[in-house]
């Protein structure tokens, strides 16, 4: 592919204090598994093979440890440095001179009708005792298989023919010519012009995920858009669900949360306009010239920036030399928004950075077609886009109430994400006959649940003791807490650790990490950052 | 008619109850002057569009729209309309049993908003109305526009107090007149109007945010035209009385939209897509109608229906040419498309006609062009004339060989030529143009008052030997003329793109750097004010201290910055020797006043240049002025001279100002003054004495 992806995890987590006190945000457990598990498995199902992840030395020491993170995507780390308050502008500067011009990828290829290296893996024929070790230098082809057509559901039969040898220069006429020319294969054969090479694809663009994205989507839709319009950014939103339910420690409203207005066109993609209520007085303003090229906009409150965007790379570079953008979401991209529709303004404007397509030129110089004209709709050298996410799960456990949800929810999703063979209870874990666990709940490893409890909507966490008659209902219980005999704990966070005594009973609370609650406590609304005595 | 008769059918079949006695008010005057000069002599709603008076249209849409009884409103020229009226069969006794009309009004009304009082007072509206401008064209039927209107009053109980009805159009759009121009905020899910404002000349355009709170989606959009037709319900009426103030539609609009939390009303919008709706808001609209008209955009309002009715045979070409039958053209004359030709015509030989409409009993000589020519009844155009895109009413001549550029308006009985060559946007009226301006006191344009103004002699460079007309407006030189010529005929097209783009590169600059904001009025009236304190200063040798007090007060009488205070000094004080010497005086003359101020307000200067901010600043008004002031080029080095070696700018801050990269042309220009580099050499030679010492 042509894209590096970037993991942003060196966000501190200022919105989460209460939790990422003892654990840093990118490893803070959702459903059981570090937070940052979510982005790499987003990438690892979209096909990427490595990432770069920016983020600090604990992290990264912590990362290489942990147990629970089964990715094979292999991770590359870019160390911030730990004293500097970096910002998400600092970290993509810091990356950019990591991203390689190029990058090599194994993939076979399939004579006659594709000319490029596909995604999606074409059946690799297995190796044929008779073919040569290596194929000669200059090969490019080295094998011509036949394989007999999908017999009754099995895979297809190769079977080798003839080598043949196809020189690089050689076009893919020629090789469907090759093709013709071997001996007529039996009917209801299929002939394959197969062989393996190592495709060398520029690396043009870059996709940033921040590591707080808790969601089951999937990328290609999004990627289509870049690629099909060419654009610049493209963004990933999903509309706000308005949750109900109280947050752990929280009395009275929950405090508002500063929308963005998004304006997009017609077609729901194409994005005009952003701007944040903050940063907002009275007045949205919008250019006249803007109205008079996309008439329609649709403006929408509702909408949530997942903090994933697929970016040309150029935008880095424009990012190394703009050195008072600080943030990617507050500043880079509704400066790229708002650039689209603005004139080249001599040498430093920005589109000074834009590599000069050669093609499109070409077809622009020879096309009758205007310029002017075609800006109308997808026109412009810089343009931006969103793909909205219908349905699914998306969020960012970026506050309490985020994290929580996310916790919530993911029991829902985990079982299209994980490998088969894992489950939501893990087997490790020893659950008492008598005992009550939901089907949307999980239970982490060697976890004892004892007789006569309950655990409904919640997440119980690795190495957790829950005692008898004990109710957890809607609750995140992280690693290592043991959870006294006859506890109710209702719409609470435990963090690591942490020790209730017997017949305590939480409701919306949250409990700092290795916090002792003295046994029959009785909490509501509260966050218990102390130990506690009666 | 047939396409009354259809209509009429279809509201046959909705539910009956909903269409009890449904009423409408047409208003039958806009209220502003964009026809003048037209409508001096008639009212718009009487002039013809492609042979039939705008009215006829209205009228046509609401009967067959299923209307029972209409109130025309007519304000200006209320006695032409009555008599057309009773004239026309729409009168009561040719009518038979069709819908009603009744003449209401007078030129006691000045407005729209008197004209739903006056519905009020009378209490004409007992259920929903339907509210029309007669200057509205449109194809549109009622029935589901209505229906919808009716249900979301029942859902709502009665929240939702009007339904105005847009049409979609995209910006540019010839029918689109820049009066016309309108932004609206609409949620998506309901229609409901959150938002509405007249464009004008803003490059930005702001919503307040409250207009999205609430709602998941907005859509904005200008690519609406407002045809000024409304389903109003009885509130209307009532809220118009309630709120005195309010003149037109646009005032209603906002008001209710304003005061909907405390009211609690709300304006839904019914937008058309499939049938055909403007207003003939000026002339460029009422030109792209007329062509939209003979395209048979608007059916059941086409050409052939009106010539027929008057009993005249008809002949209809390819390409929408429309020939009466009692027209003749001669030969080798050629009609290229969209044409309406009227009977009675005569049209000589070798012409070319496209894209126009020629009335009735008109004499078009041979070898003319008309490309677009709107020309009414009894047109006189001489032989080998042109007219491109123009109005000609009822009774011009034009004599031979003249030529009328695009946009120009010739009024009633005008005489042209011959041998004249009209320039664009030119308007021409048997009136003078103070007669209008005499009347512009009272906003209704129409009335006329024709014979109370002197007469004047004809001007032969502007209508020619034997013409006879007085010229409108010919350039925008004239403020109130230049006004009359644009409105007259709206942006064209390539106006508004070239427009469009300019303040696309405007606001980018903008961006750029940030919002520039324009120089406050109170800066540029605290300048005046310090001018005459400085001019009293000289006269009356005032003191510097008090003169400092007087700046001071100054400063914060218009609560401008000391920065402000520092430029304007220094430019007043450059600016004080020229006004009194004058502009092209000697540069040595100018010197010597200048050093004259300033060793005598030296102490004022001290006062406010102190910090090395100041300094700056104090250059840069330098700089500032000397691009406007003549006087300064060639002196300037002199005059940083005098400002060294009075001590009030140090050598660091003028080669600081001198190595700062020159922001424009002129202070590029600058940079190569001779004495200004001769100035700095110096300086610096001075330095690097000073430093080897």
């Amino acid at each position: 592919m042509e894209f590096q992806a970037v993991l942003l995890a060196g966000g501190r987590g200022s919105r989460l204090t209460e939790l990422t006190a003892s654990v840093p945000k990118p490893l803070l457990p959702v459903g059981n598994r570090p937070m940052i598990w979510y982005p790499l498995n987003l990438l690892e199902r979209a096909g990427f093979e490595e990432v770069i992840i920016i983020t600090t030395k604990e992290v990264r020491n912590q990362l290489n440890t942990f147990p629970a993170l089964s990715t094979k995507i292999h991770l590359d780390y870019q160390i911030i440095p730990e004293d500097s308050d970096s910002s998400t502008a600092d970290s993509l500067r810091l990356v950019r001179k990591r991203i390689k011009g190029t990058r090599k990828r194994n993939s076979c290829w399939e004579g006659g009708d594709s000319t490029h290296c596909i995604d999606a893996p074409v059946p690799i024929p297995p190796k044929h005792p008779k073919a040569p070790q290596r194929p000669q230098k200059h090969h490019l082809c080295s094998f011509l298989f036949r394989a007999s057509g999908p017999t009754k559901g099995g895979p297809p039969v190769w079977h080798r023919c003839r080598l043949t040898e196809v020189r690089k220069q050689d076009s893919l006429a020629t090789i469907a010519g090759l093709q013709q020319r071997c001996p007529a294969p039996e009917p209801g054969v299929h002939q394959v012009v197969l062989g393996r090479r190592t495709a060398v694809h520029k690396v043009t663009n870059v996709l940033v995920v921040s590591c707080d994205l808790v969601t089951d989507a999937c990328l290609q839709p999004l990627v289509d858009l870049f690629r099909l319009r060419n654009a610049a950014l493209v963004a990933l939103v999903r509309q706000v669900d308005e949750p109900t339910e109280p947050i752990p420690g929280q009395k009275g409203k929950r405090p508002h949360e500063q929308r963005d207005f998004v304006g997009l066109d017609e077609s729901g993609t194409r994005l005009l306009s952003l701007a944040s209520e903050a940063d907002l007085d009275d007045d949205l303003s919008l250019k006249k010239s803007l109205l008079c090229r996309f008439s329609r906009i649709h403006i929408k409150t509702n909408l949530m920036d997942a903090h994933l965007y697929c970016l040309k790379k150029w935008v880095l570079d424009l990012l190394a030399e703009e050195k008072s953008i600080s943030s990617v979401k507050g500043e880079l991209v509704p400066f790229l928004v708002k650039k689209q529709f603005s004139a080249p303004l001599g040498q430093k404007d920005l589109h000074a950075f834009i590599p000069a397509d050669g093609l499109a030129g070409l077809a622009q110089e020879r096309s009758a077609w205007d310029e002017t004209e075609a800006a109308g709709r997808h026109g412009g050298a810089i343009r931006c886009y969103v793909h909205q996410l219908r349905g699914g799960l998306c969020l960012r456990a970026n506050t309490l109430a985020s994290y929580v949800e996310a916790n919530k929810q993911v029991a829902r999703v985990l079982p299209s994400l994980m490998v088969a063979e894992e489950c939501l209870i893990h087997p490790s874990a020893s659950i008492s006959e008598k005992s009550q666990v939901g089907a949307d709940s999980m239970v982490g490893r060697e976890t004892q649940v004892e007789e006569r409890t309950s655990v409904k909507r919640s997440v119980v966490g690795d190495y957790c003791v829950v005692r008898l008659r004990s109710k957890i209902t809607s609750s995140i219980v992280m690693h290592r807490v043991t959870i006294g005999e006859g506890c109710n704990i209702q719409g609470s966070v435990l963090c690591e650790g942490a020790v209730l005594g017997a017949g305590v009973e939480l409701k919306d609370c949250l409990v700092g990490s290795h916090i002792e609650v003295e046994p029959r406590v009785k909490r509501t609304n509260e966050i218990i950052e102390r130990m506690i005595m009666i | 008619m047939a396409a009354r008769g259809k209509s009429g059918h279809r509201v046959g079949d909705a539910d009956p109850d909903e269409h009890q006695a449904l009423m409408a008010v047409l208003v039958a005057d806009s209220f502003n002057q964009r026809f003048a000069p037209i409508t001096l002599d008639k009212p718009r709603a009487l002039l013809p569009l492609v042979g039939v008076p705008m009215l006829e249209y209205a009228l046509e849409t609401v009967a067959a729209g299923g209307v029972a009884k209409t109130y025309l409103y007519c304000c200006a020229h209320s006695d032409q309309i009555r008599d057309y009226i009773a004239s026309s069969r729409w009168a009561a006794e040719r009518n038979g049993g069709g819908m009603v009309v009744h003449v209401e009004g007078g030129s006691s009304l000045r407005s729209l908003g008197d004209v739903l009082r006056d519905v009020d007072a009378k209490s004409l509206a007992r259920s929903d109305f339907l509210l029309l401008s007669a200057d509205g064209i449109t194809n549109m039927t009622f029935c589901g526009p209505l229906h919808e209107h009716r249900q979301r009053r029942q859902r709502d109980r009665n929240v939702s107090v009007m339904t105005m009805v847009l049409s979609e159009c995209a910006p540019g759009h010839p029918v689109r007149c820049r009066d016309d121009d309108v932004v609206v905020a609409v949620e998506t899910a309901s229609n409901r109007l959150l938002h509405y404002q007249r464009v004008g000349g803003h490059g930005r355009l702001k919503f307040p945010l409250h207009i999205f709170q609430g709602f998941d989606e907005v859509q904005i959009r200008y690519d609406l035209l407002d045809p000024h037709i409304c389903l109003c319900s009885p509130q209307v009426p009532q809220l118009f009385t309630d709120n005195f103030d309010y003149q037109t539609l646009e005032d209603f609009v906002r008001g209710v939209l304003i005061n909907e939390e405390i009211l609690g009303n709300q304006i839904h919008v019914q937008l058309l897509r499939d049938t055909y709706a403007a207003r003939a808001g000026c002339l460029q609209a009422y030109s792209s109608i007329s062509i939209d008209v003979i395209c048979r955009w608007l059916y059941p309002h086409v050409p052939e229906a009106w010539l027929r009715q008057r009993g005249a045979g008809l002949l209809l070409g390819r390409h929408n040419v429309y020939r009466c039958s009692g027209a003749s053209l001669g030969p080798g004359s050629v009609v290229q498309q969209d044409t309406v030709i009227g009977d009675g015509t005569t049209v000589g030989s070798g012409c070319y006609i496209t894209r126009s409409v020629i009335g009735r009993n008109c004499v078009i000589g041979n070898n003319v062009r008309l490309e677009g020519a709107m020309l009414w009844d009894s047109v006189t155009v001489g032989d080998d004339s042109t007219v491109q895109r123009s109005v000609l009413c009822d009774g011009v001549v034009l004599k031979p060989e003249c030529t009328v550029l695009p946009r120009c308006v010739l009024s009633f009985g005008v005489i042209l030529g011959p041998r004249l060559k009209l320039a664009e946007d030119t308007a021409l009226s048997l009136h003078l143009p103070e007669e209008a301006r005499a009347d512009e006191e009272g906003f209704s344009d129409d009335e006329t008052h024709i014979g109370e103004m002197s007469p004047r002699g004809y001007v032969e460079t502007d209508v020619g030997m034997e013409g006879k007309g007085y010229v409108w407006c010919v350039s925008s030189h004239d403020e109130i003329d230049g006004k009359i010529a644009s409105t007259l005929w709206g942006l064209s097209v390539a106006e508004a793109k070239e427009l469009g783009e300019s303040e696309e590169s405007d606001s980018d600059s903008d961006t750029a750097e940030g919002p520039a904001t324009p120089p406050p009025d109170d800066t540029k009236m605290f300048s005046v004010e310090v001018m005459d304190s400085l001019q009293r200063a000289v006269d009356e040798c005032v003191s510097c201290e008090n003169l400092i007090l007087e700046i001071n007060s100054s400063k914060y009488a218009y609560n401008v910055t000391l920065r402000d205070v520092t430029q304007t000094l220094t430019r007043l004080v450059l600016e004080l020797p020229t006004l009194r010497t004058g502009l092209d005086a000697p540069p040595v003359k100018y010197l010597a006043s200048f050093k004259q101020l300033l060793m005598t307000w030296l102490p004022v200067f001290k006062n406010y240049i102190k910090r090395p901010s100041d300094h700056l600043d104090c250059l840069t008004a330098v700089e500032e002025t000397w691009s406007s002031l003549p006087a300064l080029h060639g002196t300037i080095g002199k005059v940083l001279m005098l400002f060294y070696e009075s001590e009030l700018l140090d050598e660091e801050a003028i080669l600081r100002w001198f190595s700062q990269p020159p922001s424009s042309s002129n202070s590029t220009a600058l940079h190569k003054d001779l004495g200004l580099l001769k100035f700095i050499q110096w300086l610096k030679e001075a330095e690097e004495e000073s430093s080897d010492d």
